[in-house]
């Protein structure tokens, strides 16, 4: 894919700059307008870079590659842009960075180690992929399970936290279910950099093995997971998961009753928490009310919205690649949320995607503040305890 | 395309070293060309050199002095959503000086009613103000995109809801602060006598913010500007109406009704069904349509308004009902071209009885007129989609889908006696050019002029479609100026034909004036100072003779 295939879209923005800033809110939208300010940087501007691209204005540079994924592609200009050109801006983006890599100009120079980690050890942080569930009992392997947990590189490798949080809530309400022993990166990392071609390989393995499976459901509660095997797959290769993909909190929100009894007697004091609606369940797959709902029902806790919030939420600042590429910026993204999160007087910032909970952790560190940056699983399970 | 840079690196070195660093200056192809143009028809004949972001004022006067020295020219830009060609560069290319960090406000005076804003502070950023911390005031919004500066709207004779009321934006200014195009800062307005402490006004003292009113970044840089802002009446509801004749409406009766003085906000949308699709929704265009249709049509006027009577007491939505009972009002719907006007009239008032009597009288008016007057909560659910046309800053309509991305128009102020002819010639020059006629028409200042303005929706990359717009543009203008009006914040080629139509003494002092104040001709070249000597020399022996 590249500007060919979205040429028929290239020339509908007319710059009204109404995709750097919240609808009938007024409030910045986009990090890298709000950071870098030049127009390239903006929707809009990626937008009239493209058209001059594809008409040959003047040639492929590496600036301008720096401009392509300085961008989180967190779809918030999307959500703004009342006209055609907002609807397709995605796609756009998508084409100028596949363009880039075809063009042997990207990835960003860090964001090449995801490849070359992932063709080695099928994961982004290069660890060998048999330690992925190296401390998982065996009985967690079952051929026989109603639901597959895909738990995503980012949990098995690095927040263990939340795969440590999930199990026991699943166990606790009697589900049926299994991890894939040979599960390997859903290729998000890949997709989103402009690489997708490399990430075919990854698409065609996890699809086999969940559709052999003979479960009904696939549960992530990696947001960036769940949009990949839910929407990419089938989107980017034709490929389709023949069973229903769930995100851990859309799989508690069917279960509420049942998670409700389990609290039963665990009186605690009230705390207030707020919630980030990670881009890729929120804006991308359009799950919004289900974490609400899950976090609402948790006994002692007072939930307080976010400033920005659903389709508005300000972006974390880690995905596409830029938590890779451009870290200290990823976590200047993210400050903006912590300040934000401070705003509401709440004691935990709730999130559903464990890299966003750690761009956030980065960020509150650098911050000094004394917000909980916590997943949703996470903070049920201490509710339990 | 050129791409070569004309300005030497040195500069662009000295750039960075007045902006502290590489991060707010960029001589990139990309940025260069992404500042060159705009959604209008109009090709830049260069591209700018390089692209700057200062912080403050101090920055913005180093740039200045620099480029002075150095003779080249500045192109000062916010959101470049002029619609006039007005931050494009020439052929001499430049510095672009965008304004988008300089978006502060620098005071708010509750008890003198004003606030003092950087040029990059936007509508939107008002309206959030309004929202949050001031809500006792109000202010004149254009119907543009919300992130178009305040200031420089006011500079260019913006006009908006209270447009109606206090005529265009320049009205507000209480000040300015300006670094000259030969580096010097200057206060003007009330607070150069009192050393800064209040901005409240420009008279009793010479007005000297007149030389950068309608001046478009040809004589200096606002850095500051003081605007007043308007007290806010405690109810302020909002309705439709919709006339029975638009031309009738222009013609007579807008006069009369702005001589009732009961409305804070009246501006009129005048256009065919087929371009509503992308403003409202479809049901609501049907109606409309329909509704229009058959009061124009003078037929069942009388049946239409008692059920119209009897649909608005039903419960629920009463638009759900028009739809069912639409085949029965008009069997068909009108020409999907032919326009109708939808006017938004405001109603403002500090307490019931007042607020009562208003729409009492309005109301008597509208029956008079036979029009229908239509609160929003009578749209039902459609509510929230009406209110976002009349409830200022409007997000964008999709003005940009209609055609593909293009978006232009020659706007103007004309004798409110001559709106009705303007109104027609105009329509019948798009239609001619097979554009569709989109009217944006407000009175002003209690019906002293009037905006004239059609919006063209064009396909931006369709050469055959440009060159018909181009036509259409210049025979608006023509018919503009034939009955009496001026372009506002005028394309360098609408000034052309301006000048060339008036009096050439008011020109040559104008120029004068521009000669004395930017010796170097730096300040965004290519701009209404559009007439060489020749020309100038020609029209003194036409007008001697
Ligand atoms: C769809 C649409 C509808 C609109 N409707 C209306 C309307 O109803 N009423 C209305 O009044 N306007 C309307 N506008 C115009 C627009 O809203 C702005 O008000 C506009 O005129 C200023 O736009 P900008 O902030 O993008 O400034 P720019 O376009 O960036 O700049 C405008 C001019 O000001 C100069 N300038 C910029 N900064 C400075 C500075 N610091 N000092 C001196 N000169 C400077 C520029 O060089 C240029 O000449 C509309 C625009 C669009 C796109
Ligand atoms: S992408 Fe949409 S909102 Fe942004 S400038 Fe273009 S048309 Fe306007
Ligand atoms: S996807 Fe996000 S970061 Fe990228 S241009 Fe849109 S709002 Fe900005």
């Amino acid at each position: 894919m590249g500007l060919e295939d979205v040429k028929e879209w290239l020339h509908y923005c007319g710059r009204c700059n109404s995709c750097n800033y919240i609808y009938r809110d007024y409030r910045n939208s986009c990090p890298a307008f709000t950071k870098f300010f030049f127009e390239p940087f903006t929707s809009s501007g990626k937008i009239w870079m493209a058209l001059d691209l594809y008409q040959g204005k003047y040639d492929w540079s590496p600036s301008i590659v720096e401009k392509i994924f300085s961008c989180t592609l967190c779809g918030n200009c999307t959500v703004q842009c009342q006209q055609e050109a907002g609807k397709h801006a995605l796609e756009i983006f998508e084409a100028l960075r596949e363009e880039a890599v075809e063009r042997g100009l990207g990835p960003l120079e860090a964001q090449k180690k995801i490849l070359e980690y992932i063709n080695e050890v099928d994961n982004p942080y290069g660890d060998p992929n048999e330690n992925r569930f190296k401390s998982v009992p065996e009985e967690y392997f079952n051929d026989d399970a109603d639901v597959i947990y895909y738990v995503g590189c980012t949990s098995a490798f690095r927040e263990t936290q939340l795969f440590e949080a999930v199990i026991p809530i699943l166990q606790k309400l009697g589900v049926n279910f299994s991890l894939l022993k040979e599960e390997v990166c859903c290729g998000s990392p890949l997709i989103t950099t402009g690489q997708f071609k490399a990430a075919r390989r990854l698409a065609e393995h996890n699809v086999k093995i969940i559709n052999e499976h003979k479960a009904k459901t696939v549960i992530a509660s990696c947001a960036g997971c769940l949009r990949t095997l839910k929407a990419q797959y089938e989107k980017k290769y034709g490929l389709k998961i023949d069973k229903e993909v769930l995100h851990l909190s859309e799989f508690l929100a069917r279960k509420l009753r049942a998670l409700k009894k389990l609290y039963k007697g665990k009186k605690k004091p009230i705390e207030i928490a707020t919630y980030h609606d990670p881009c890729h369940i929120g804006r991308h797959v359009g799950i919004f009310e289900e974490p609400r709902k899950v976090l609402n029902s948790i006994p002692g806790i007072e939930f307080v919205e976010i400033g920005r919030n659903r389709d508005n939420a300000w972006c974390c600042g880690a995905g596409a690649g830029v938590k890779i590429g451009l870290k200290e910026w990823a976590v200047e993204i993210s400050e903006d949320r912590i300040k934000e999160a401070e705003e509401t007087g709440a004691k935990y910032l709730v999130s559903t995607c464990p890299f966003c909970e750690r761009n956030l952790r980065d960020a509150r560190d650098a911050l000094n503040s004394s917000l909980e940056i916590i997943d949703l699983c996470q903070l049920i399970r201490k509710k339990l305890e | 395309m050129q791409t070569k840079i004309l300005i030497r690196s040195e500069i662009i070195e000295k750039l960075k070293e007045i902006l502290h660093g590489e991060q707010y200056v960029s001589s990139d192809i990309e940025v260069r060309s992404n500042y060159s143009r705009d959604m209008t028809e109009q090709v830049a004949p260069g591209l700018t050199d390089v692209v700057v972001l200062p912080e403050n004022r101090e920055q913005v006067q180093q740039i200045v002095l620099l480029a002075n020295r150095e003779k080249i020219p500045i192109i000062p830009y916010v959101a470049g959503a002029n619609i006039g060609g007005l931050t494009l560069p020439t052929e001499r290319g430049g510095i672009t000086i965008d304004f988008k960090r300089m978006r502060r406000v620098i005071k708010i005076d509750r008890e003198n009613k004003y606030i003092v804003v950087e040029p990059g502070f936007t509508f939107g950023d008002l309206r959030r103000l309004f929202d949050t911390e001031i809500p006792e005031f109000r202010y004149s919004f254009p119907f543009s995109p919300p992130y178009t500066s305040v200031g420089i709207n006011a500079l260019l004779h913006g006009l908006g809801s209270l447009s109606v009321l206090y005529g265009s934006a320049d009205n507000f200014i209480n000040g300015l602060e300006v670094v000259l195009p030969t580096g010097e800062i200057a206060q003007l307005g009330n607070h150069a006598i009192n050393r800064g402490e209040y901005w409240y006004g420009r008279s009793p003292l010479p007005d000297l913010c007149g030389l950068f009113i309608g001046m478009q970044g040809t004589t200096g840089i606002a850095t500051k500007i003081s605007l007043q802002l308007l007290d806010r009446p405690e109810i302020l509801t909002h309705f439709a109406i919709l006339p029975k004749d638009p031309l009738d409406f222009f013609g007579d009766w807008v006069h009369d009704l702005d001589k009732l003085h009961i409305c804070d906000e009246i501006g009129c949308g005048y256009f065919p069904p087929k371009v509503a699709h992308g403003l409202l929704p479809q049901d609501m265009i049907d109606l409309m349509a329909k509704l229009m249709f058959m009061l124009s049509k003078g037929r069942n006027t009388k049946i239409m308004k008692k059920l119209w009577a009897f649909i608005k007491k039903l419960p629920g939505k009463p638009f759900w009902y028009v739809k069912k009972f639409s085949p029965i009002l008009a069997r068909k719907l009108p020409p999907e071209d032919e326009p109708f006007l939808i006017v938004g009239a405001t109603i403002g008032a500090n307490n019931k009885k007042l607020f009562k009597a208003k729409v009492k009288t309005l109301k008597k008016f509208m029956k008079k007129k036979e029009a229908l007057m239509i609160r929003p909560d009578d749209f039902g659910e459609l509510k929230p989609a009406m209110m976002s046309i009349l409830d200022l800053p409007a997000q964008l309509p999709a003005f940009f889908d209609l055609k593909g991305g293009g978006l232009t128009w020659v706007g103007s102020y004309v004798p409110p006696s001559r709106v009705a002819e303007g109104v027609e010639r105009c329509k019948e020059i798009i239609m001619q050019n097979g554009l569709f006629p989109i009217g944006v028409l407000r009175p002003m200042k209690a019906d002293h002029y009037f905006v004239l303005r059609f919006i063209i929706s064009y396909n931006s990359i369709d050469k055959e479609e440009i060159e018909r717009v181009k036509k259409t543009l210049r025979g608006i203008c023509e018919v503009v100026l034939d009955i009496g009006g001026v372009p506002y914040k005028m394309a360098p080629w609408a000034a052309k034909l301006t000048w060339e139509k008036g009096d050439i003494s008011f020109y040559k002092l104008l120029k004068k004036v521009k000669d004395m104040m930017d010796p170097n001709n730096i300040m965004n070249p290519g701009k209404l100072f559009v007439l060489n000597e020749d020309e100038i020399k020609r029209k003194e022996a036409e007008e001697t003779q």
